[in-house]
């Protein structure tokens, strides 16, 4: 596993970026000296160039360390190059004369003393006077004296420790290295260093059951403290001893604090016999590479990874059943994802409102905090427009009324006799009507049109009657029939006679289905007034269909109707003339009819009638005069009240 | 399944049937020809029937809105529909009660229908008063002297001025107000033609969905 140094996220090995942070992580194994290439932990040799990835220990000589080289500018603190022939040889050689434990089987039963540190030995914990280079000895003699009471055998060195060792001399407090191995700017430097050790400002908690035994640990170590394993940044003030690149032969700075990884390894050299060192302990300063910022990752060991504090699993119970004959049970619905969101749920807002809602929301809270100002006069002006208006509207209907009933006070010679030319044509064409002829007659409009259209079918109806003419009324309109039979009631001299001239036959429902129905079967319809088969009718005896009408009037108040009629009659029987007595409206959209031919005469709104009636002289023309005259009183009412209105909102200005 | 009722077979029908008829006005067949007059007979039936439908559910409409506050209205028009119905069928079954069916025409709903036409004189002379109050563009000024001249051009006045307005009420009715009236038939009538194609075809189903 590989640390992050930032976050200290255990990544997984040979992993190049921390996987919570991201930060570069440092690259863990053994670099090989002659090619570079990395290789696993516990290599020997490289695996790319075969070179030997653990040099061949070797302590030189006191007077090649004084020889050696200046570290580097940038450095402030002095160093020397021990790498493993350093700082860790002299280990080895204060450890000669114990018995050391074999490498594997004693490894578990360690001291009590040297198990306590349970977190894994990182590099950057501080080493005691061992990984002290010599020149700080000197510094730490008078202070932290070592152990006296295990000096090493000489007969328990191994032999390859033997050789290597053989050249220099055993470190104690007794034999400090002579003043000239130290240069004359080190020397400046090593008085700046403060005599106390940092590794005691933050004591470690030995571990519960685990005591260090005193009697064990040298006068100048039992002031010291465990640390705990703190990856920190190495300063020029308090560099630590795992910068050192044993393998790169970059010069070490000087440690300040002491790894607790070499203060564990010092403990049991110290309480247990010497002999070889093992591993973990010769692989540990080997793994740290010179690229993780001084700290040195080690390898925790399995039997102390199984002490580590796992994380606890929880399991999400399955609810029960609550209800039904299955209460009790569990796991018979499985959990679903969408029930763990609450129906309240709102998707998330975004991170930053854009620029524009920023302003509208600035321009809502400025309205907002304005003070409402209510204009006092809003009410006041408003009731005069409202009492104006209804002024206005009493007014209008005023006028309106006089207009119409003042005829019939006050006859009115205001008008002269009107003219219809189409109606003067049309009453040509009934004229010439033979008798008894079929009359088939669209009786389209209603009550709410009769006034009017009353006025314009009354004449030709009685026209129609004077001729003789057997009359055949269908309506496509519910009220149709209805107000047929008024009208015809009131026209029919001799109502014994209806039956032998008048055959209503009532309503056709389906619009132009129904229009195209009727007049292709005419014969099986029924007589609405007396419900019996049109078949039965003595009017009806010859008349089957379109084909035996000898006229078609359509009576529409109504533009659609007459459209329809004309459509529907044009299909089925061409040649039949059709004539129409229309509405004031409908003569506009009936004129491009009558101009084509589909009409053959055509009597429109008030007028058209009135020119009718004075043409077949009926004797309704007092009535005809009053109604002319309360239309044209109407109309000039109407005219005079536009211009006016016109008048006073362009003078007066546009109301909003 | 619910895609063949509601589509499928409503369009089938629609366009096989539209079809026939169509092709009884235009074959001289009178295989067709009877083939047409007997659905278009069906047709009406049809619409009959969409009539006593739709008097039941003006009904039941206006039933619910009765027990609302303001539902007096509906109440008058419930019992208006059902004294109407009550006499009609009166008058078909029983001769000699025909008289109410006419009498109820002649004093009930004549004068109401025609009351309530008569207000749009007075609507559209209001609105005729109040023409520039709001819009002073040039339409509404070509409006408003257009209605002028119809309306004085209508009226038998006397001479000279009678004539005039006469004689330029019957040029713009026939000139400028007919120019226009024909192309609102010629109008209506590609649009009835192009509805009629595109129901035939299937593409607009008014009888479906």
């Amino acid at each position: 596993m590989i640390y992050c140094p930032k976050c200290g996220t255990a990544n997984r090995q040979g992993s190049k970026f921390c996987n919570e942070c991201g930060t570069p992580l440092p690259a863990t194994g053994l670099r090989c000296p002659m090619c570079g290439a990395t290789n696993p932990t516990g290599n020997l040799y490289c695996d790319r160039c075969s070179a030997r990835l653990i040099p061949a220990e070797r302590v030189p000589p006191e007077e090649e360390k004084a020889e050696r080289p200046s570290p580097p500018k940038g450095i402030s603190l002095p160093s020397v190059p021990l790498g493993e022939e350093g700082w860790l040889s002299e280990l080895r050689a204060e450890a000669e004369p114990l018995d050391l434990l074999p490498e594997e089987e004693e490894a578990p039963e360690r001291p009590e003393g040297l198990e306590a540190p349970t977190a894994p030995p990182t590099p950057e914990a501080p080493s005691p006077e061992a990984a002290i280079p010599d020149w700080l000895a000197e510094l730490e003699a008078p202070t932290a004296p070592p152990t006296p009471e295990a000096p090493p055998p000489e007969a328990a060195i191994p032999d390859w420790l033997a050789e290597l060792e053989a050249p220099i001399a055993p470190v104690s407090p007794e034999a400090p290295p002579p003043e000239v191995a130290i240069p004359d700017w080190l020397a400046g430097l090593e008085e700046a260093v403060p005599e106390a050790p940092l590794p005691a400002e933050k004591p470690i908690p030995p571990l519960a059951g685990i005591p260090v035994p005193p009697s064990e640990t040298p006068e100048w170590l039992r002031d010291v403290e465990f640390a705990p394993p703190i990856y920190e940044e190495p300063s020029a003030q308090t560099p630590s001893v795992a910068a050192l690149d044993i393998h790169a032969g970059v010069p070490p700075a000087a440690p300040t604090t002491v790894p607790p990884i070499l203060i564990e390894e010092e403990e049991e050299l110290l309480v247990t016999t010497p002999g070889e060192i093992p591993d973990w302990l010769k692989e540990a300063p080997e793994e740290a590479p010179p690229e993780f910022g001084g700290l040195i990752p080690a390898e925790i060991p399995e039997w102390l990874r199984a002490l580590q504090p796992r994380e606890e699993v929880t399991v999400e119970e399955e609810p029960a059943e609550t209800e039904g004959f299955l209460i009790g049970l569990r796991g018979l619905i499985p959990i679903g994802k969408g029930l763990d969101i609450p129906a309240t749920a709102q998707p998330p807002l975004p991170r930053a409102p854009s620029p524009a809602a920023v302003a509208r929301a600035e321009l809502l809270q400025g309205l907002l905090s304005r003070p409402m100002i209510t204009p006092p006069t809003a009410e006041i002006r408003e009731a005069p427009r409202q009492s104006g208006w209804v002024l206005t509207r009493f007014l209008v209907g005023v006028i309106l009324l006089a207009a119409i009933l003042l005829p019939m006070l006050v006859r009115l010679p205001l008008f002269g006799p009107p003219t219809a030319p189409t109606a003067e044509a049309l009453f040509t064409t009934v004229n010439q009507l033979p008798g008894n002829t079929p009359v088939l007659i669209a009786w389209e409009y209603g009550p709410a049109e009769s006034d009017e259209m009353d006025r314009v079918a009354g004449p030709l109806i009685e026209h129609l009657l004077r001729r003789e003419a057997r009359l055949i009324v269908v309506s496509t309109r519910m009220e149709g029939p209805a107000a047929a039979e008024a009208l015809l009631a009131s026209r029919l001299v001799d109502p014994s006679e209806r039956s032998q001239r008048i055959a209503n036959l009532g309503y056709l429902p389906g619009q132009a289905a129904g229009v195209r129905e009727a007049i292709g079967n005419l014969g099986g319809r029924t007589e609405a007034m007396t419900g019996l088969p049109a078949s039965q009718l003595e009017i009806m005896a010859d008349v089957h269909s379109i084909a035996d009408v000898g006229m078609v009037v359509i009576l529409a108040a109504q533009p659609d109707d007459l459209k329809t009629w004309l459509e529907q009659i044009s299909v089925a029987n061409p040649n039949v003339p059709v004539v129409a007595g229309v509405s004031a409206r409908v003569e506009l959209i009936s004129t491009p009819y009558l101009t084509a031919g589909q009409l053959r005469g055509m009597v429109a709104g008030l007028t058209g009638g009135a020119v009718y009636e004075r043409q077949l002289d009926t004797g309704w023309g007092r009535e005809y005069e009053y109604y002319l005259t309360s239309l044209g009183m109407a109309q000039l009412a109407i005219a005079a009240l536009t211009v006016i209105g016109a008048l006073i909102f362009l003078v007066g200005g546009r109301k909003r | 399944m619910d895609r063949l009722v509601k589509r499928i077979l409503p369009t089938s029908i629609a366009v096989g049937m539209g079809l026939l008829v169509l092709l009884g006005y235009l074959l001289p067949i009178p295989l067709l020809a009877s083939v047409r007059d007997e659905l278009i007979r069906w047709a009406v039936i049809i619409a009959a029937f969409a009539f006593i439908l739709g008097f039941f559910n003006l009904l039941r409409v206006h039933s619910g809105r009765a027990r609302k506050p303001g539902g007096m209205y509906s109440v008058i028009l419930i019992l208006t529909a059902l004294i109407s119905l009550v006499l009609t069928l009166a008058a078909l079954l029983i001769p000699s009660l025909r008289f109410l069916g006419a009498w109820w025409f002649r004093y009930v709903l004549s004068p109401l229908q025609a009351t309530v036409a008569g207000l749009i004189a007075f609507v559209l002379a209001v609105a005729a008063f109040r023409l520039l109050r709001h819009r002073r563009e040039a339409g509404v000024l070509v409006f408003l002297i257009a209605a002028l001249v119809v309306l004085l051009g209508t009226l038998p006045l006397p001479a000279p001025a009678g004539n005039w307005l006469a004689n330029l009420r019957t040029w713009w009715m026939n000139v400028p107000a007919m120019a226009g009236m024909r192309g609102l038939l010629i109008g209506v009538g590609l649009g009835v033609l192009l509805i009629g194609l595109r129901i035939l075809i299937g593409s607009d189903r008014p009888y479906s969905d």
